[in-house]
C-alpha cells in the first residue's frame, strides 16, 4: 500500500474544502496520514477518518506558529524522514509552495505546483495534470527523484464513506537553526467576509473598469454577489481604483478561479485576466464595448452598461426568492 | 552592505505563452521578452537600500545569452553589477536545479541581502525565494509589503490571510518583495547610456563547481493546449434581461 501525506490546516470550525478534497484525493491513491499542526476537535478528526485517513501526526512544538513556513516544512521533513511516504499533498497557496520548495529541497524531491489531478499509471508511477500559463497549456508531469512533492488545486468529490481506525501520533520537531532566526509576530486580524472563498465559490462576480466607481461596485457587483450566494473577483483597474482589496485579483499575478459560472461585470478581457478565469465552466459577461473580448469568450454576452442592467437583474432575482 | 537581485527574462505578460511541442520545455522564441513584472519592485528595493546603507547592487540572471538585455536593463536602474549565468546545460531546468545554481552563486559572493520579485509572469510556481533561501540555509522572509534593516535585523510586513503579520530575522536573508513594496523609478537617460556599455560577467556551470549534467527532479510528458472558449450568444440591452434570467435558469443557478 502507498502512504500519502496530506498537510491540513487546522481549524476551530469547520475543514476548509480544499482540505477535505485533499484527504479524498489521497484516500484514492493509498494510506492517508495527515499532518497537522494543533489540536483541532474530536469531531474534526472524525471528519477526515470518514474521508479515510488513518493517522494523524500531531505538531506538538507549540513555536511552529511563530516560525513562519519553514517551521511547517521542518515538521513535514521530520514526519517523511521518519515514515518515507510516497507522496506528500499541499493544498495550492502562497504559503504553501513556500513549504513545497523547503520540502523539496530538504528531502531531495522533486515538487509539482498547481496541480489539477493525480493518479497512479500502469507502471505504479504518479502522475499529475498540471494546469500551467493561467490554465491555457494542461501539461502532464511526474517527479522523477525523491518523494512526490504536490500543491493541488482539489475539488471536493463529498464523502464517500471509507471509514478508517484513526491513530493520532504526537511528534515534537527540533526546527532548523534558520527556521528559529525567522520570527513572526502576528498582526490583528480583520473581519472575514461573509461570501464564500474566491478560489472555492460555484459562482465568481468578475468586476472590471466598466463598473466605473464605488457606487457601481456597490449597487451592481456586490449586489448581484448577493442576490446569487457570490463571491466577488476583480480585475487589476478595480484595484488600482481601490474599489475594493488587492487579494480580490483574478488573473495571472492573483488568483485563478475555475467557478461554474463566472459574471462579467465590465471587464474588456486582457489576455492576463482571462489566464486566472478561463477554465470556468460558463462564462456570461456584460460590457459596454461590443468589441470586449470578454464577450466573445462568454457562452452568454451582454452589450450594455452595467450600471443599468445589474440593478434591474438583482431585482428579478430577488423576486424569485 | 552586498546586495544581489535575481531577475528572470520572461515572455511578456501580454502575450500567450506554450512550450515547445519538441522538447517540453518554455519556448522562449514564441513572445516578447522582457524583465519579470514583480522583479523591477526587487532591484527598485535593492537599490534603495544600496543608497540607505551605502551599499552595492548586484543583479544576476540565470538564462540564455540573449537575457543580457534584462541585465542591462537593471543597471539603467541603477544596480551596480551585472552577472549572466549560462550555459548549455541550463536548458530545461527545473525549479530545483535552478535553486541550486543560484545559490551556488550566491554562496561564492557573502550577500548580506538577496531579493527577489513575487513569482514570475512565466512558470509562476513561486518556489525559488523559499528554495535558494534552504540552500542557503539562511531565512526566507517572502511576499514583503515592506522591507526595513535596522542594526542587522531585516524586517518584513506580509499579508497572511485576513491580517498583517511582521516577520524578522538577523542578515543574511532572502526576502522577496511584492509591487506593494515600493514604486520603481524610471530609468535617466544617461543612465541607460552607461548601461549599454557596461561589462556583464558571463558565469558557466564549471565556475560554480557544478556539473554540465544538471538533474532535473520533475519531468513533463505532454502537453494540451487549452481549445480557446467559443463564442456565444451575443445580446444586446434591449433583450438583456430575459437572456440573462433564462440563462441562469437553464444553467440551474437560479
Amino acid at each position: 500500500m502507498r502512504n500519502i501525506l496530506v498537510l491540513a490546516e487546522p481549524t476551530e470550525l469547520a475543514w476548509s474544502k480544499a482540505t477535505l478534497g485533499l484527504v479524498s484525493l489521497a484516500s484514492g491513491l493509498g494510506d492517508v496520514s495527515v499532518a497537522l499542526c494543533s489540536v483541532v476537535s474530536d469531531e474534526l478528526l472524525e471528519e477526515l477518518a470518514q474521508r479515510g485517513a488513518s493517522a494523524i501526526y500531531l505538531n506538538t512544538n507549540e513555536k511552529i506558529y511563530n516560525h513562519g513556513n519553514s517551521a511547517k516544512a521542518d515538521f513535514l521533513i521530520e514526519l517523511i524522514t521518519s515514515h518515507e511516504p510516497d507522496a506528500v499533498l499541499l493544498e495550492t497557496s502562497v504559503d504553501n509552495k513556500e513549504i513545497a520548495g523547503r520540502v523539496a529541497v530538504l528531502s531531495n524531491s522533486g515538487v509539482l505546483t498547481d496541480i489539477s489531478a493525480l493518479e497512479f499509471d500502469q507502471s505504479e508511477k504518479l502522475i499529475a495534470r498540471q494546469e500551467i500559463f493561467g490554465g491555457f497549456s494542461t501539461v502532464i508531469s511526474s517527479v522523477s527523484t525523491g518523494v512526490t512533492i504536490v500543491t493541488v488545486h482539489p475539488s471536493d468529490p463529498g464523502v464517500e464513506s471509507k471509514q478508517k481506525d484513526l491513530k493520532v501520533v504526537e511528534v515534537f520537531t527540533n526546527f532548523a537553526d534558520s527556521t528559529k532566526a525567522l520570527t513572526v509576530k502576528m498582526g490583528p486580524r480583520t473581519e472575514t467576509s461573509s461570501r464564500p472563498k474566491l478560489t472555492e465559490a460555484k459562482i465568481v462576480i468578475g468586476a472590471g473598469r466598466g463598473v466605473g466607481n464605488q457606487e457601481n461596485f456597490k449597487n451592481s457587483v456586490e449586489g448581484l454577489a448577493d442576490a446569487l450566494g457570490a463571491a466577488i473577483g476583480a480585475t487589476q483597474a478595480v484595484i488600482d481604483l481601490q474599489l475594493c482589496p488587492s487579494d480580490l485579483l483574478v488573473g495571472q499575478s492573483g488568483a485563478t478561479v475555475s467557478p461554474d459560472l463566472y459574471f462579467a461585470l465590465g471587464i474588456s478581457g486582457a489576455i492576463h485576466h482571462l489566464a486566472g478565469m478561463q477554465s470556468a465552466r460558463c462564462v456570461v459577461a456584460i460590457d459596454i464595448d461590443e468589441n470586449a473580448p470578454m464577450l466573445h469568450n462568454a457562452d452568454l454576452g451582454i452589450v450594455g452598461d452595467v450600471g443599468e442592467i445589474v440593478p434591474k437583474l438583482i431585482e428579478v432575482l430577488n423576486n424569485r426568492k | 552592505m552586498k546586495i544581489c537581485v535575481c531577475i528572470k527574462q520572461v515572455p511578456d505578460s501580454w502575450s500567450q505563452k506554450q512550450l515547445d511541442p519538441e522538447s517540453l520545455n518554455l519556448d522562449r522564441n514564441a513572445a516578447d521578452r522582457v524583465i519579470s513584472d514583480g522583479d523591477v519592485f526587487a532591484i527598485e528595493e535593492a537599490v534603495r537600500k544600496a543608497e540607505q546603507f551605502d551599499g552595492e547592487v548586484t543583479v544576476v540572471s540565470m538564462g540564455p545569452s540573449r537575457a543580457v538585455d534584462s541585465l542591462r536593463k537593471a543597471l539603467a536602474l541603477g544596480a551596480n553589477h551585472a552577472a549572466l549565468i549560462t550555459d548549455e546545460g541550463l536548458a530545461g531546468a527545473d525549479a530545483l536545479a535552478t535553486s541550486l545554481v543560484l545559490a551556488s552563486y550566491l554562496k561564492s559572493r557573502d550577500f548580506d541581502l538577496v531579493l527577489f520579485g513575487s513569482a514570475s509572469t512565466d512558470a509562476g510556481m513561486g518556489v525559488i525565494p523559499s528554495m535558494v533561501g534552504t540552500r542557503l540555509k539562511v531565512p526566507t522572509l517572502t511576499m514583503a509589503l515592506s522591507l526595513e534593516i535596522e542594526a542587522g535585523i531585516a524586517r518584513v510586513q506580509r499579508i497572511s490571510g485576513s491580517g498583517t503579520d511582521e516577520l524578522s530575522a538577523p542578515l543574511p536573508v532572502v526576502v522577496s518583495v511584492t509591487d506593494k513594496t515600493n514604486t520603481p523609478r524610471l530609468p535617466n537617460f544617461k543612465a541607460i547610456m552607461a548601461s549599454k556599455k557596461a561589462e556583464i560577467e558571463e558565469i558557466s556551470l564549471a565556475d560554480l563547481g557544478l556539473t554540465p549534467n544538471l538533474e532535473s527532479f520533475t519531468k513533463v510528458h505532454s502537453q494540451t493546449l487549452r481549445p480557446p472558449r467559443s463564442a456565444g450568444r451575443i445580446v444586446d440591452e434591449a433583450g438583456a434581461l430575459s437572456a440573462l434570467e433564462d440563462f441562469l435558469i437553464a444553467e440551474k443557478f437560479i
